[in-house]
């Protein structure tokens, strides 16, 4: 349906031309990312399956189960839901970029920002934060549900000014999800595919692990500490030090950002040398 | 102003874009013409940096859209009716891409209701027809009120009074002394709105035509001359203006000549061959100048240059 057009024109006086730059193209996609239904429905899911994970466990697992799982890895009960989400956002940082190429969007994107590298580092900029405060948060329900079901039912309970816990608790899925989700998002420029990007962050987490039975003592104490996943551990304190996958918080630190800047070399490569198709 | 300058693009074995140079100026609407394949979008995205070039450069107001400080504002751009994501709604859709350009919200309003999609703005653009999405494309354009405007097939799917408007538009737009590339399958269209049409086929420039030129092979073209008494007509043309040359172009009731027959004359005017009727007493039933028109140019240039050309029969091998 459409209403009368207006006498053609292009409208009012050319106004005073700021110059659009890094802020402009953070705002574009922040808008854009909050107008894709996509991101809510994703988003919902994380939070449904973390959070739905746990109030499974609790309700069905009240008490006895819960407490064994505590009992036997500190933080297996609060973070059994969690590592599921970090996989749904996965793809929605995948997605964010992955349906530039799929729905034409990026004619769009790119006239208006031709600078490329400002959206794509707009776009982890998005990824990456809002990951680590939306896992915080997660956490924290998580925490509360767990931790709550055992209090009521007479079991220990992990407390979080116990400092050795408020790091995991804060950083553990938060830096998961953003980190993934970052990588995911610089995979899908490569791959221009969304499912094609989680796959690949998959494979990039388990593959060193899986090898690790084939290649011997030196390998799996070396390699497979350096993978996103193990990464994040060693940075959120869920690692124990002396364990193979642990790194100390400096390089552990370190490796995140090789992975990062690797992932962001190839991409923009890809990203300023090709057409935007 | 657009310029395109030795524009190459290859992909692969296959070159899509051939050492293609052209102007489109400020203040005219530059037809932008070509079969299907020709090479019209591939060139259109290389002068927006979308596509890079395999050679040659393509530079708006002298610089690349990306040396551009504020690019929405120096281009406006419509490439593809469905670029924007299905789920998003209109007014959505606008506002990321003012937000990109640093253009207030306002201006958002401001266009949809320009183009007439002021009650259409919470719609997802996945539920719009075609003219609706072309329409939504077109105010994506002018959000920058940019100076150049570069448009594909902008008038797909609109309806007559959108195609109007639209027309209306793209000459205000150029009055203005903003430089318009449209391309066009419509040569109709492309005739009335046009000032000049850059023509292309297998990616090579085939003729950069102004309009005015069109206008002016107008009087050196046949004039067509149906009439009671053909001899005494004919033989008093000969005897005003010597050697005429005359086509029978088609026969009437089965003859090529006689009464009622159709002539075509070249070399004369209608004037002096109505004239010419009026002294001998010869009643004239037609007479028609044969202006060439826009498509009639395109078919002649584009006629080795299309890729895809269906055969002249119209039921192929079904018996």
């Amino acid at each position: 349906m459409t209403t009368h057009a207006a006498e053609p024109s292009a409208g009012t006086e050319r106004g005073p031309a700021s110059s659009p730059g890094y802020a402009a193209a953070l705002s574009a996609e922040w808008h854009k990312f909050w107008a894709l239904p996509v991101t809510r429905t994703v988003l919902l899911a994380t939070v449904g399956i973390t959070v739905g994970i746990n109030i499974l466990a609790v309700l069905f697992g009240a008490g006895s189960n819960l407490a064994e799982v505590q009992r036997k890895g500190e933080y297996d009960a609060i973070f059994f839901g969690a590592l599921f989400g970090v996989w749904a956002f996965i793809y929605l940082g995948a997605n964010f970029v992955a349906s530039e190429f799929r729905t034409g969007m990026a004619d769009y994107t790119f006239v208006a920002t031709p600078r490329r590298s400002r959206v794509l580092i707009s776009k982890i900029l998005i990824v990456g934060g809002l990951g680590l405060v939306l896992g915080a948060l997660i956490s924290l329900v998580d925490v509360a549900l767990t931790q709550g079901a055992l209090a009521i039912t007479g079991y220990p309970t992990l407390r979080l000014n116990d400092p050795t816990l408020l790091r995991p608790v804060l950083l553990y899925i938060g830096v998961g999800m953003g980190l993934q989700g970052i990588l995911g998002g610089l995979l899908a420029v490569l791959v221009r595919n969304a499912f094609g990007a989680v796959a690949l962050t998959i494979l990039l987490n388990l593959l060193p692990v899986v090898f690790a039975k084939f290649f011997g003592e030196a390998y799996t104490r070396t390699v497979p500490r350096w993978t996103p996943g193990a990464i994040v551990e060693s940075v959120s304190g869920v690692a124990k030090p002396g364990s193979d996958g642990y790194l100390p918080i400096s390089l552990a630190v370190l490796g995140a950002a090789i992975w990062i800047g690797v992932l962001l070399a190839l991409a923009l490569i890809r990203l300023l040398r090709g057409d935007a198709r | 102003m657009i310029e395109v300058e030795r524009l190459t693009k290859r992909f692969g074995g296959l070159t899509a874009v051939n050492d293609l140079t052209f102007r489109a100026e400020d203040g005219l609407v530059t037809g932008f013409l070509g079969p299907n394949g020709a090479g019209k979008t591939t060139t259109m995205r290389m002068i927006l940096g979308l596509d890079s070039p395999s050679a040659g450069w393509a530079r708006i107001d002298g610089k690349l859209l990306r040396d551009h400080s504020s690019p929405l504002r120096s281009v406006g751009v419509l490439l593809n009716a469905d670029s924007a994501a299905p789920t998003m709604t209109a007014w959505a859709h606008l506002r990321w891409v003012a937000r990109a350009g640093a253009i207030p919200d306002a201006r958002v309003d401001e266009v949809l209701e320009l183009v007439g999609l002021r009650t259409a703005g919470q719609r997802k653009v996945g539920t719009m027809s075609l003219g609706m999405r072309q329409r939504l494309g077109i105010a994506t354009a002018l959000l920058g009120d940019p100076g150049t405007f570069i448009l594909d097939e902008p008038i797909n799917g609109l309806d007559p009074d959108g195609v109007l408007w639209v027309r209306t538009l793209l000459k205000k737009l150029a009055a203005e002394g903003r430089a318009v590339l449209v391309s066009s399958h419509l040569m109709s269209e492309m005739e009335l709105t046009a000032d000049k049409v850059v023509v292309i086929g297998q990616g090579r420039l085939v003729a950069e035509l102004a309009m005015s030129d069109l206008e002016d092979s107008a009087h050196r073209a046949p004039v067509r001359v149906r009439v009671a008494e053909q001899a005494a007509l004919l033989d008093a043309l000969r005897r005003i203006y010597g050697d005429v040359k005359i086509e029978y172009p088609e026969p009437v009731h089965g003859r090529r000549s006689g009464p009622g027959s159709i002539l075509r004359i070249e070399g004369l005017t209608p004037e002096e061959i109505g004239d010419t009727a009026a002294a001998t007493g010869t009643a004239i039933y037609e007479l028609t100048l044969e202006r060439p028109t826009l498509e009639d140019v395109f078919m002649r240039l584009t006629h080795n240059a299309a890729d895809y050309v269906a055969s002249d029969s119209t039921t192929g091998a079904l018996q």
